[in-house]
């Protein structure tokens, strides 16, 4: 739900003052509909041009609320009834603890009256299993122990069939499938499993088909349901469980009212029986961070659709003010007649202001289900070019009703407004010249409302200054200025000259040094005002200096026939300076728009490519196994014999992983990471690249080294045991990918690491952060013999950098299949598979930004050719004049469709050139070490080509509407 | 010997059909204009003035009959030729002028010769030859709408016969014009007729301003009700 009260309010106050106003003056209101009423076609243009931008926003949020409702979906199906889980997860493994915690905890909560209706133990365990007759492979697949009897609150497990089943119905061997894992082993009641676990495997019989509903879809895995006595022998953990599901008070969704007070609970009863803080099981708020986290997506998601689209909305916003305004001109002589005939210019304010109203309600109703289904059209592209039904996420389109009234009311102000300011300035007309279509004389002294808007802007400007701790108001602040100053001064100095020098400074202040500084939490509004005001310095250095440039065009540019040609259809645009700058800025803004996601899009592209190596560090394959199992260097070289694949093999090296708790300098709460040590072959071999690193270390007998190449830190590790390095999460993620977990370190800290199984501790200097961040390999990197030499509940990884041309896929299963007799499940991390994804994420992100802009395009397009045929219109009587003096239809045609080719042509110049320079600023900042600057000339061209075509496209049936006037009708028009 | 008349209607009509109601606004007519002469045509309001304008200079097509100008028939041009008829041997002037607003005074008169092709350098040494013939040398760089009535007026004047057209065609050129701006028009036009040879056709209510002409037409509904010779 979005909170449409103040705008909702804003609406109504505006409209009862409209409509009060009607009421009074019913001949103006009836004078407006009847001017709608008359000319149908032209009231559908309006229509259609003015509903652009609110068909913009509405279509952002209707994006916003199908994402926020898909993944919040996701996380209530993932969790059920379960709000918070307590045990300790490590690499995706959780530490077993006593089950009287249990006993202590289910009794202490309901003592203290903790707002719960359910807590119950279990046991989960990632394993391999294998349907042998069918020879079916499922793995990872979470072996849950349960027991029923304790289940209340999470309700009970449901058969395929629908029939409630529990385990106490099972006997020794029996377990329950959930849909996922028995389709993927084509299991059936009756069937077989062989699950391997520890250097043995035994074999259970499926007793019954769960439906992937509650517990058995717990975090929509595949998952094996037994009893929770016959987990604790299977898994050798007697009186043992690994975590404990919570339950609070209310149904699924509003239960996460109550976590902060049951966690509060659950650390309070911990903290009072004194059990370890650094080795007790942690709570984690599922529930409540999960839809945090899905919230926080869409909210992020919608607003760089409202950033990139904000171009877009303000291109619509320009198109609304080009509209009015020649709505105006071309009745302006029915206007002057009515203030001859004894209207004031408040009346006229007035009925101008009444069609107005109804125009921007209906085109903002309208434009905010057009939006609904622009939205729809997106989530469907969405949906095609994310296979997020691979996660197990359903796009089902989903929107809130108040996001399409929030969209329409804000629709309806903005067209309000600017309808108002555009019918004010109109308003102000000499009767005289309306009355013969004279155009307003040029004042030679500053108006009373020049000066106030010279004022106003100054005083907006000064205001700014004053708030500049907020970036926008920063950026907008000289601008401000600067705009005041030249309104201020458009009667003294020649406008030429203070436009040309009010639009270099515009620019030189928005690139100039006070540009965006690195530290903003958030750069998008920043951003967007700067992209705003650099296209908007550009198009005044433009509009009001074309004119020696066209002019020479117009000399050489064209002999004999075209001569005149060009220079009607290059006068035109030069003579209307405003609606020139209006529709100019429209398509500048766009293009402006279009470019910089082509420009983000290349040199993400290119980032992430030259990043490839310091990610990988130059392995293929990850492996490690699934449980705390290291696989003995005996038991390794004959399953790698075994295997067949050493001949594939380039180099091994491996590294004895243990889960631990990380104690960050300054915190009295341990996160759960993980210890890499790692052994020699990998210290000499890898390719890591870092993000930081010291420069100097201290080795076991304190001598000094220097460190001046990335291999000098990795030995560094076999020189001391007190030094480790960090995976590249713990720096905040990168440009590419956003960190995991909790752990941000920087070199120099000192960090306690604490033993989950001893609770011993021992301290490390980091010397460094590491590029990569690959799912599977995070950690603390140490030298390998402080791992093996004081921790057991270990496991093993391997590195492989395998020969060229090799299938890492294929060395994975048979690596796979081979360890799995040995009692030994592998998980594997085919690296450029994981970073394809990676890169194809960022490349979609960024071509539905693509597509959704096209749509801004169109509306840019649609809106130059509102105004062509308007423009049409509006000269009909000078095509007459054109065609008796002797320009044949093609002349006339031509001319029209030149004019429009030079806006466009302008537009995308200026779009295309700013959104080069801005991105070029936001590149030298930020992204100056991670690719090189980029400009992607080929796609850039192909977009203008494919804008200027489309364009002359849509304007191709007004001009040749224009070169069919006939000309004695045409002169006789209006007369 | 009688010279070839520039234009020749044989039997011209014209019907405008709108809607439901259809209005004869040519009927039957048959007329002849010699090189040289100056005809005001005059009739009440809407007896068919313009419409005989715009059909006898190709920027409208008859219903049925034939128009001929320099012996050839505007039936059997294209638009094209029509158009470039009209571009180097016709000049145009209108009630309300119909400058194109968004060029100078200059750029308005040196445009026809533009179109024909002219280089840019001579037409606009004909167009300020023209213009300082109209008396308004000082003001071509001006807009339009920078300029009064009279000053516009003569501005379309120097458009119409900048391409030195055998015949130039004024719908009622003094019509927004005080007395004496008329006047001083009129005398512009008369000393062009008679120094250049030039056929004028002008439309007008004004007597005072027919008295220039040689010959005078009379209309009423559609057809010429008297053709005479002024003194
Ligand atoms: N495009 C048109 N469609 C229908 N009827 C027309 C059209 N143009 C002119 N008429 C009609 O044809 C008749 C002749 O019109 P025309 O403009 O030639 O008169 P006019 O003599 O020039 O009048 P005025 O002195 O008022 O200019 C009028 O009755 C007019 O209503
Ligand atoms: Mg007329």
């Amino acid at each position: 739900m979005r909170d449409t009260t103040l705008a909702l309010l804003l609406v109504a106050v505006v409209f009862t003052v409209v409509i009060i106003a009607a009421a009074r003056r019913r001949v103006l209101l009836r004078m407006s509909l009847k001017n709608i009423a008359r000319r149908k076609t032209r009231a559908a243009i309006v229509v259609l041009g003015l509903m652009v931008g609110t068909a913009l926003i509405s279509s952002a949020m209707v994006v916003g609320d199908t994402l926020e409702y898909i993944f919040t979906e996701d996380v209530l199906q993932r969790w059920g009834q379960v709000d918070e889980v307590i045990g300790t997860q490590s690499a995706g493994v959780y530490l077993n603890f006593t089950d009287s915690y249990y006993t202590v905890l289910s009794q202490d909560l309901a003592s203290r009256n903790a707002p719960i209706d359910g807590i119950a133990p279990g046991i989960v365990q990632r394993l391999t299993i294998r349907n042998e007759l069918e020879g079916l492979w499922a793995e990872p697949v979470s072996v849950i122990g349960i027991d029923s009897a304790l289940e209340a609150g999470f309700g009970s497990l449901i058969t395929t069939e629908g029939s409630s089943v529990a385990t106490q119905d099972l006997v020794q061997g029996q377990v329950y499938a959930n849909q996922r894992v028995a389709e993927k082993l084509s299991a059936t009641p009756g069937s077989q499993l062989r699950l391997y676990f520890s250097q043995a495997s035994f074999v259970v019989t499926v007793a019954d088909i769960l439906g992937d509903k509650g517990t058995a879809n717990l975090d929509k895995q595949q998952i094996i349901i037994m009893r929770l006595d016959e987990a604790q022998t299977r898994f050798q953990m007697p009186g043992r469980i690994n975590f404990i599901r919570v339950s609070n008070t209310g149904n699924e969704e509003d239960g996460i009212q109550h976590t902060a007070e049951v966690t509060a609970a659950i650390n309070s009863i911990m903290d009072a029986h004194g059990w370890n803080p650094a080795t007790r099981p942690r709570v984690a708020e599922v529930k409540q961070q999960g839809l945090d986290d899905a919230r926080g997506f869409s909210k992020d998601v919608t607003q760089v659709f409202f950033i990139m689209g904000a171009f877009a909305i303000v291109a619509g916003i320009l198109l609304i003010i080009n509209i009015f305004v020649m709505m105006a001109e071309e009745r302006k002589s029915e206007m002057g007649i009515s203030r001859a005939v004894g209207m004031t210019r408040g009346q006229l304010t007035q009925s101008f202001l009444f069609e107005g109203a109804i125009f921007s309600a209906l085109s903002a109703f309208l434009g905010s289900l057009v939006g609904l289904g622009l939205g729809s059209l997106v989530v469907y592209f969405f949906s095609v070019v994310f296979p997020i039904s691979d996660r197990g996420l359903t796009v089902t389109f989903h929107f809130e009703i108040s996001s399409l009234v929030l969209a329409f009311a804000i629709g309806v102000l903005i067209t309000f407004f600017t309808v108002v300011l555009t019918s004010w300035f109109v308003s102000r007309l000499n009767i005289v010249r309306a009355i013969r279509g004279q155009p307003e004389p040029v004042p030679r002294r500053t108006t009373l409302l020049e000066a106030s808007v010279a004022l106003l802007l100054v005083l907006g400007g000064v205001a700014a200054i004053w708030l500049r701790s907020y970036p926008p108001a920063n950026i907008a602040s000289i601008p401000l200025l600067i705009l005041g100053v030249m309104i201020g001064s458009l009667r003294i100095v020649n406008p030429r000259y203070t436009a040309t020098l009010g639009g270099i400074g515009i620019i030189a202040w928005v690139l100039g040094p006070k540009f965006v500084e690195s530290n903003e939490p958030d750069i998008y509004v920043p951003f967007v005002t700067a992209g705003l005001l650099l296209v908007l310095g550009a198009v005044l250095i433009v509009v009001f200096n074309s004119s020696p440039f066209l002019r020479m065009i117009t000399r050489f540019g064209a002999k004999g026939k075209a001569h005149p040609v060009l220079k009607t259809s290059l006068t035109y645009p030069m003579s209307k300076k405003f609606q020139t700058g209006m529709t100019l800025g429209m398509f500048s803004l766009i293009m402006f728009a279009i470019c910089i996601i082509s420009m983000i899009q290349g040199m993400q592209g290119s980032a992430i490519s030259n990043q490839i190596p310091q990610q990988t560090g130059g392995y293929d394959l990850v492996a490690h196994t699934t449980e705390f199992k290291r696989i003995d260097d005996a038991n390794w070289s004959r399953g790698m014999q075994e295997s067949g694949v050493s001949e594939y093999i380039e180099s091994v090296s491996n590294a004895t992983v243990v889960p631990v708790g990380v104690l960050p300098p300054g915190n009295t709460k341990t996160i759960p990471y993980t210890l890499w040590g790692v052994d020699n072959v990998l210290l000499t071999t890898n390719e890591f690249g870092f993000r930081e690193l010291a420069d100097h270390y201290y080795d076991r007998g304190g001598q000094y080294h220097l460190i001046q190449t990335p291999r000098d830190a990795w030995t560094a590790l076999a020189d001391s045991d007190e030094l480790a390095l960090v995976d590249g999460n713990a720096a905040g993620g990168t440009e590419v990918s956003p960190a995991e977990g909790e752990l941000r370190l920087e070199v120099g800290d000192r960090v306690s690491v604490v033993s989950y199984q001893t609770g011993a501790m021992q301290n490390f200097t980091i010397l460094g952060i590491l590029q990569q961040s690959l799912p599977g390999t995070m950690g603390l990197f140490v030298n390998q013999q402080v791992v093996r030499g004081n921790y057991s509940m270990t496991w093993s990884a391997y590195f492989f950098q395998l020969r060229p041309g090799v299938s890492a896929r294929f060395v994975a299963d048979s690596l796979k299949s081979t360890f799995i007799e040995y009692g030994y499940g592998l998980e594997t991390v085919i690296v450029a598979e994981v970073l394809g994804q990676v890169i194809e994420t960022a490349d979609r992100v960024l071509l539905l930004m693509q597509a959704y802009l096209g749509i801004g395009l169109i509306v840019g397009i649609a809106g130059v050719a509102v105004i062509m045929v308007r423009a049409v219109v509006e000269r009909r009587q000078q095509i007459g004049v054109l065609r008796a003096i002797g320009y044949t239809k093609r002349m006339v045609m031509v001319s029209f469709l030149l004019e429009i080719s030079f806006i466009a042509l302008f537009g995308s110049v200026i779009g295309i050139a700013c959104g080069i320079v801005l991105a070029y600023r936001v590149w030298s900042m930020f992204f100056q070490e991670v690719t090189p600057f980029i400009i992607p000339w080929l796609h850039l061209a192909a977009v203008a080509l494919i804008a200027g075509v489309a364009t002359v496209l849509a304007t191709a049936s007004p001009a040749v509407r224009a070169s069919k006037t006939p000309p004695a009708a045409a002169l006789r028009y209006s007369e | 010997m009688k010279p070839e008349p520039l234009v020749r209607a044989v039997a011209a009509e014209k019907v405008y059909e709108s809607g439901p109601l259809s209005v004869r606004a040519l009927q039957g007519i048959n007329l002849e204009i010699l090189p040289g002469e100056m005809v005001a045509i005059m009739g009440p309001s809407g007896c068919g003035k313009t419409t005989l304008l715009n059909c006898f200079s190709g920027l409208d097509e008859l219903t049925s009959g034939e128009v001929y100008v320099d012996g050839k028939s505007l039936s059997s041009m294209t638009d094209k030729q029509k158009t470039e008829y009209r571009a180097k041997r016709m000049g145009f002037i209108f009630q309300s002028y119909n400058l194109l607003p968004v060029l100078t005074a200059v750029e308005n008169v040196e445009l026809p010769l533009l179109i024909v092709g002219h280089p840019p350098k001579q037409a606009r040494a004909t167009a300020m030859m023209i213009i300082e013939q109209m008396g308004m040398k000082g003001w071509e760089q001006h807009k339009p709408s920078e300029l009064s009535a009279g000053q516009q007026q003569r501005a379309a004047i120097a458009r119409a016969l900048v391409n030195s057209p055998a015949i130039v065609w004024a719908d009622e050129p003094t019509g927004n014009l005080d007395t004496d701006t008329s006047r001083q028009i009129m005398q512009l036009l008369k000393q062009l007729n008679v120094g250049n040879r030039q056929t004028f056709v002008v439309v007008t209510h004004d007597p005072a301003v027919s008295e220039w002409a040689n010959r005078i037409l009379k209309m009423r509904d559609g057809r010429i009700v008297e053709d005479t010779a002024a003194k």
